[in-house]
């Protein structure tokens, strides 16, 4: 007989309701295809993947709400106490609510694209969520092997998410590469973790605090192979090879998803680990992670510089705002993460409106890519050029835009502990980055429609994204204290990532 | 001394193995070497004191995964005429760097002085089972959800095209510049 | 907060107005669809600015009623930044002051705002191109006085920066509004581009200033709080590696001081960044007289002023903004001797003129900057909105050389022109007069080393101003005219839109140098305090302790100030109106030196060739080729051809193996490089 351990299931709740919501998504749609006609409706390709993204979108609303309901009763929670390997607190419980909310507006984003390409199915929203859950995962462990549980179950579909479009070569090659490389990349950070386990005696995090001596070769190899498997999932250079050419072969809305989600949960993850299990040996990591910022951020913006494709410019831009976001692991301090924290909110409401541009452009699957075929937008499609051009200030972080709040911020972390190299670097390469930032809106507004056809219609899935992303854009440049909503009331979001990376400084 | 020797004779023919697995120009070479490296890693796995786990290795990889594969590659049409390219002009940096990684590595290595864990008695299965159901519950019901997902992915990518056979048709023009 | 002030809830509907109008014009166009008529909708935006002037009038009435040592007014609405975390938290409000400096700029920039928004209703109707779009041009113009007025009402450098950055993205907007003209957009680029570069400066010196200020425990950004804690960080000095200049160590003031005058360099158009300003000609003249010459170029002025307590505390950066002025004013005048595009002419005097100001500000001489920016609001947007007049009449034609003898043509445009060369070369009692005098004779009572030789720069920058702007109204409205005689019997004074504008601001190029009459002067004609701008200022800027300069010298001063200008008039005559011949002779004969001022000292073609070039090169062939080596999309159709050729002819495996391979090996290099750095 085996003593049932004292469980607390609703820990789990937010990976139980995504999870659900995948299985539900499988089984619906196979239900779905065998009737004709549903509540009077007749049933076609679109209308199922319709409901289904629906079904998407309701399961991570509720996994929002769970997760936001958790995070304002604040507190620690473990799944199981004898083992904890999952922990819901207020820094997981923050990131889950901001995954669920990028890969909600993923999935309304993706219904139309898909619909055009028709390729809607459902193993497309059940993907999104599958890997969903593993970031989820990912990011409240508390445990070596949750962490890489987590982040296979978050790459594994991603791989397959990168070639969901099968006709398209580029679509199959993105996905094999990533695949490839991806693996590569997992193998190394499970040496690592595996270099770990050999010196500590044990996986959990705390028994990694414990066991744990900065000065054993051993655990520095560990250590350096963890990072470096972190470093490729967050595109730090030189791991980021592999980033325009996913970006860009994946199709669009699959991009948009992971370029956000992806990097949110890898950082996530990567704060966590070195606030709880590394304490002791960040400082011999403080130099590999300023030469990987320094690198990250000037090698990312130069080459976004020369690319004539718009998927490509913005996976190096993604890539230059991964820099950035390192300066806040460089300083190690609690400002550093929250200011972390924040710019991730930012990217993911700026990176996912600038990708739901490139989508809501497609014209019947080709996508729209050149750089040059935004000329003249502002003509023919007035609203999408404003937003598009909104998008691209705060990606260069103009003030007055939430990319501006997040840069700042990470700024000003870095010139509080002292970095003021780094800080010259990050200011000057931002200067730099508005040169190519600026050359979509100087297309859009300053230049004569080409002769292509644009979609004149901007379908209502895609719409309420921009908008909402648009917005938030906004909202967080001008009032991140009090982002104003019609039904929770003034929302503090700076607070908030304070609050969140608070526990792991004892607050 | 002899457990060493068993070792290292192990270690070197998995190495030698896994770089056939490599270099074969013959995918059904490479998937019988494969076959090799991973019945050596179970032997060795035998050696650590964990039989469960090299069982466990023999059965799922050999026995399944070897299988598969196999039969994989025999149902392909024309496999005979499929040879695997193997592009050696990178043959010499991927050396060097391979070779950079092991030197740090082991370098590391000896120079820790490893704790000397209490050496246990094998685990048994039934021990084993028990962990997954209480301590590792959760690794091991996420792993399911894992598995799901893999499987739906070779599902997707495995199935037929919605359009039947015509890839890059449509695409090719105006998609790119 | 130190200073908590007056409060006022007036404030913050003076930025506020212009954005709301903007905020309309941007719905009717981008969301609804259906532009307003051009007619309302440009009234709506003169609505909106002259309101702004009129609340800005009631504002200055309410300051005027405090006492003198407490003229603060400050509108605090919302807390923008919050308070942080960490023990060097941050917090930035939205919060607006009006104290006399920004009162006098609130006043500036709203009134000849609203005068220049009149004068775009007329100016835009003229417009034939295909978009008019005029409702779009009137929506950049409000965003922008919301901008410029955010920047000058801010109450902390974060907010400030906010303006600072709006401006910057309205001129982009308004330099390449007329898009059909690619030029136009790249001149759009090229200044957004060059403002940039002078953020960079701004933003790292509000870093170092506010690490500063939390070191000694004050972590603040309002300006307020800024100059009450700022005699702890005077003394701060940072450690620089031997090689550097004035090694071993700097004082931090300095280096803070001198990173936001690179800020105010991009954004006032000095050396080395003033190249965006004559490009950012190509925009409307409107916008060229609002924000090129008006408001935006001056707010690094403003900066400096509002900074002032930190520039008296910082010699060494003071001493360069003074050098730096004075040589951008005199290169600036050289080169705009020999233009030929009569707008191309005003914008190198605007640079000169900035210079001029920042002379002033370097010396210690704030009153004077502000004073001279008043001024020069006035009749450089005047001249711009003349020179507009002119260019409208001519249709679009802005060279010189096919001008002349406008003067029987222009019967209104020519009195209001004169008013404005007679104000900035200088002659008396007109406003240009007083405030370059007041320059001079700070200049010339400064500490900076080399202070006559700064006065010696000056005058002969006057000289050269008289020059130049004679030489531009001779060759516009007097002498023969080159004017094709078909195009000559339509020129006539545009419409009253454009046209009455130019008399109200006529009539303050002609008197506004009253207000900061110096007390010389004063004394002259029996009134005390007589520098009633100067006195209202005083409060705000940092006391200095010029040398003292006898009310004799004085007098000379503004004797040669006088004289210099007629001389430069004179030559102008001679050279333009009575041997009309000779210049070119002399262009003959000074051929290289002709060709280097014609060509503005090569400097544009200089910064492509170390600048621009370097970097793309370096981005293409070393970046490109060798970080990314092998990517497949390339900038010719080169790398996507053979990509597809690649794929096509060997399936997928071809591009997998060499790519994937190579990503790897950057991987483990990557990796080697990290596991040992660890190990070292």
């Amino acid at each position: 007989m085996i003593p049932a351990p004292d469980l607390n299931l609703s820990v789990l709740l937010p990976i139980i309701l995504v999870a659900i919501g995948s299985m539900t998504i499988l089984m619906g749609e196979v239900l779905l295809s065998r009737a004709d006609t549903v509540l009077g409706r007749e049933v076609t390709e679109s209308f199922i993947g319709t409901v289904l993204a629906g079904t998407a979108i309701f399961f991570f609303a509720l996994t929002l709400w769970a997760s936001g309901v958790a995070f304002a009763g604040g507190g620690v929670q473990v799944f199981n106490p004898d083992n904890p390997m999952y922990q819901l607190d207020p820094f997981s419980s923050f990131v889950t609510a901001v995954l669920a909310l990028s890969a909600l507006l993923s999935c309304a984003l993706s219904i139309t694209y898909l619909s055009e390409l028709r390729i809607n199915h459902g193993e497309y929203y059940a993907l999104i969520m599958l890997s969903a859950s593993g970031m989820m995962l990912m990011v409240a462990a508390v445990d070596l092997i949750a962490v890489f549980l987590g982040l296979e179950l978050m790459s594994i579909p991603i791989y397959v998410l990168a070639g969901f479009d099968r006709r398209k070569l580029r679509s199959n090659e993105s996905a094999l590469k990533y695949f490839l490389i991806g693996s590569f990349a997992s193998a190394i950070l499970l040496y690592g973790m595996a270099l770990l386990y050999g010196v500590s005696g044990g996986t959990s995090f705390e028994a990694l605090r414990a066991g744990f001596d900065a000065d054993n070769p051993m655990a520095l190899v560990g250590l350096g192979l963890v990072v470096v498997g972190f470093a490729f999932k967050i595109s730090m250079v030189p791991f980021h090879q592999w980033t325009p050419d996913v970006y860009e072969g994946a199709p669009s809305a699959v991009t948009a998803y992971m370029s956000v989600t992806v990097k949110v949960a890898a950082f996530a993850t990567l704060i966590r680990l070195l606030a709880m299990a590394f304490g002791p040996l960040e400082a011999s990591l403080e130099t590999i992670f300023w030469v990987l910022s320094a690198l990250t951020i000037v090698v990312g913006n130069i080459m976004a510089i020369i690319q004539e494709n718009v998927k490509r410019m913005l996976a190096y831009s993604s890539i230059a705002h991964a820099g950035y976001l390192m300066i806040g692991l460089v300083t190690g301090t609690i400002e550093g993460y929250s200011a972390m924290i924040f710019y991730l909110i930012a990217y993911t409401f700026m990176n996912l409106g600038a990708f739901g541009v490139v989508v809501a452009l497609a014209n019947r699957g080709n996508d729209c890519e050149r750089i040059a075929s935004f000329a003249g937008l502002a003509r023919t499609r007035p609203g999408l050029a404003a937003v598009m051009a909104l998008f691209m200030l705060s990606l260069a972080g103009i003030p007055g835009t939430a990319g501006f709040m997040g840069k700042f911020k990470i700024f000003m972390a870095a010139v509080n502990s002292g970095d003021i190299w780094l800080l010259i670097i990050g200011v000057l390469m931002s200067v730099v980055s508005v040169y190519y930032y600026l050359r979509i809106p100087v297309l859009m507004y300053m230049r004569e429609p080409e002769d292509e056809s644009h979609r004149t219609e901007i379908a209502s899935g895609e719409g309420a994204v921009l908008v909402v992303c648009a917005l938030a854009v906004l909202a967080l440049g001008l009032f991140p204290n009090r982002v104003p909503t019609l039904l929770f009331g003034d929302l503090d979001v700076l607070d908030w990532a304070n609050r969140s990376v608070g526990m792991f400084f004892g607050g | 001394m002899t457990e060493s020797l068993i070792f290292f004779a192990l270690a070197a023919f998995i190495l030698l193995g896994a770089v056939r697995v490599v270099a074969s120009r013959d995918l059904v070479h490479a998937v019988l070497w494969l076959a090799v490296v991973l019945v050596l890693t179970a032997v060795m796995f035998l050696m650590l004191g964990a039989p469960f786990l090299a069982g466990v290795q023999l059965l799922l990889y050999t026995g399944g995964v070897i299988t598969l594969m196999l039969f994989g590659v025999m149902l392909t049409r024309r496999h005979h005429e499929i040879g695997v390219e193997v592009d050696s002009s990178r043959r010499l940096p991927g050396a060097l760097g391979a070779l950079a990684l092991f030197g740090a590595m082991a370098c590391a290595i000896f120079r820790t002085d490893l704790p000397a864990w209490p050496s246990s008695a094998p685990v048994s299965a039934l021990e084993i089972g028990r962990a997954f159901l209480t301590d590792h519950l959760i690794a091991f019901e996420v792993l399911s959800i894992l598995l799901l997902a893999a499987m739906i992915g070779a599902i997707v990518l495995g199935r037929q095209s919605d359009f039947g056979d015509e890839p890059e048709t449509v695409y090719r023009k105006g998609g790119r510049p | 907060m130190v200073d908590v002030g007056t409060e006022s809830d007036l404030l913050r509907w003076i930025p506020l107005l212009p954005l709301l109008v903007a905020a309309y014009h941007g719905i009717s166009i981008g969301v609804l669809r259906r532009p307003t008529v051009p007619r309302v909708a440009a009234i709506f935006s003169c609505a909106a600015v002259l309101l702004s002037f009129v609340l800005a009038c009631i504002a200055l009435r309410d300051l005027l009623a405090l006492p003198p040592d407490s003229r603060m007014l400050v509108d605090d609405i919302y807390t923008w930044i919050g308070a942080g975390i960490g023990s060097r938290a941050l917090s930035a409000e939205v919060s607006f002051q009006l104290d006399p400096l920004s009162a006098v700029m609130t006043l500036v920039v709203t009134f000849v705002g609203s005068m220049i928004h009149i004068y775009s209703i007329g100016y835009m109707e003229d417009d034939h191109r295909d978009d008019k779009g005029t409702q779009r041009f009137f929506c950049y113009l409000n965003l922008f006085t919301f901008s410029m007025l955010v920047l000058v009402l801010g109450d902390n450098l974060v907010l400030m920066f906010l303006g600072w950055e709006g401006v910057g993205l309205c001129s982009y907007l308004l330099i390449g509004f007329w898009y059909s003209d690619s030029w136009n957009a790249y001149c759009g680029s090229k200044a957004f581009i060059v403002n940039r570069i002078g953020d960079f400066g701004f933003l790292i010196g509000l870093f170092l200033l506010f690490n500063a200020l939390s070191e000694i425990g004050h972590p603040a950004v309002s300006f307020a709080g800024i100059q009450a804690h700022f005699d702890g960080i005077v003394e701060m000095t940072i450690a620089v590696p031997a090689w550097m200049p004035f090694a071993p160590e700097w004082q931090l003031v300095n280096v803070i001081g001198l990173c936001f005058f690179l800020g105010a360099c991009g954004k006032s158009a000095q050396i080395p960044l003033y190249v965006w300003l004559p490009d950012a000609m190509a925009g409307p003249t409107p916008v060229s007289a609002l924000i090129h010459a008006a408001t935006m170029v001056t707010a690094g002025v403003y900066m400096v002023c509002r900074l002032s307590f930190l520039y008296a505390a910082a010699p060494e950066a003071s001493a360069v903004i003074a050098w730096t002025g004075a040589i951008t004013a005199l290169v600036a005048a050289t080169i705009a001797i020999t233009q030929n595009d009569i707008k191309k002419v005003l914008a190198y005097s605007t640079v000169s003129q900035l210079g001029y100001m920042f002379l002033a500000a370097g010396c210690g001489g704030y009153t004077a900057a502000i004073f001279h920016l008043g001024t020069h609001a006035f009749f450089k947007g005047l001249l711009f909105l003349a020179a507009g007049a002119v260019i409208l009449a001519m249709h679009h034609e802005q060279d010189m050389r096919k001008m002349g003898g406008l003067w029987r043509r222009l019967r209104m445009t020519r009195w209001v022109f004169f008013a404005g060369v007679y104000a900035i070369a200088g002659f008396p009692p007109f406003s240009g007069f007083f405030s370059k005098d007041e320059i001079l004779v700070a200049a010339w009572a400064s500490h900076v080393p080399g202070h006559t030789w700064l006065y010696g720069i000056g005058m002969l920058t006057a000289g050269l101003t008289a020059f130049y702007m004679f030489r531009l109204w001779y060759l516009t409205f007097c002498g023969e005219s080159r004017v094709p005689s078909d195009v000559l019997s339509h020129v006539k004074d545009p419409n009253g839109f454009v046209v009455n504008p130019l008399w109200v601001l006529a009539f303050f190029s002609v008197t506004a140098g009253l207000v900061g009459l110096p007390q010389i002067w004063g004394d002259l004609i029996g009134i005390e305090e007589s520098n009633s701008l100067a006195n209202f200022l005083k409060p705000v800027f940092a006391a200095g302790e010029p040398h003292h300069i006898a009310h004799s010298t004085e007098y000379w001063m503004a004797f040669w100030a006088v004289a210099i200008a007629l001389s430069g008039t004179a030559l102008a005559w001679l050279l333009y109106i009575k041997k009309p011949g000779v210049p070119d002779r002399i262009a003959a004969t000074l051929s290289g030196l002709y060709r280097t001022l014609l060509n503005k000292y090569y400097i544009d073609e200089l910064y492509d060739a170390v600048i621009v070039r370097p970097l793309v090169v370096f981005s293409d062939r070393v970046l490109y080729r060798i970080v990314d080596a092998g990517v497949i999309d390339g900038i010719g159709a080169n790398g996507t051809a053979y990509g597809i050729r690649a794929v096509a002819a060997n399936g997928l495996k071809y591009a997998q193996s060499g790519l994937a391979q190579n990503y790897i090996f950057f991987m483990i290099v990557g990796a080697v490089a990290i596991v040992g750095y660890l190990l070292r």
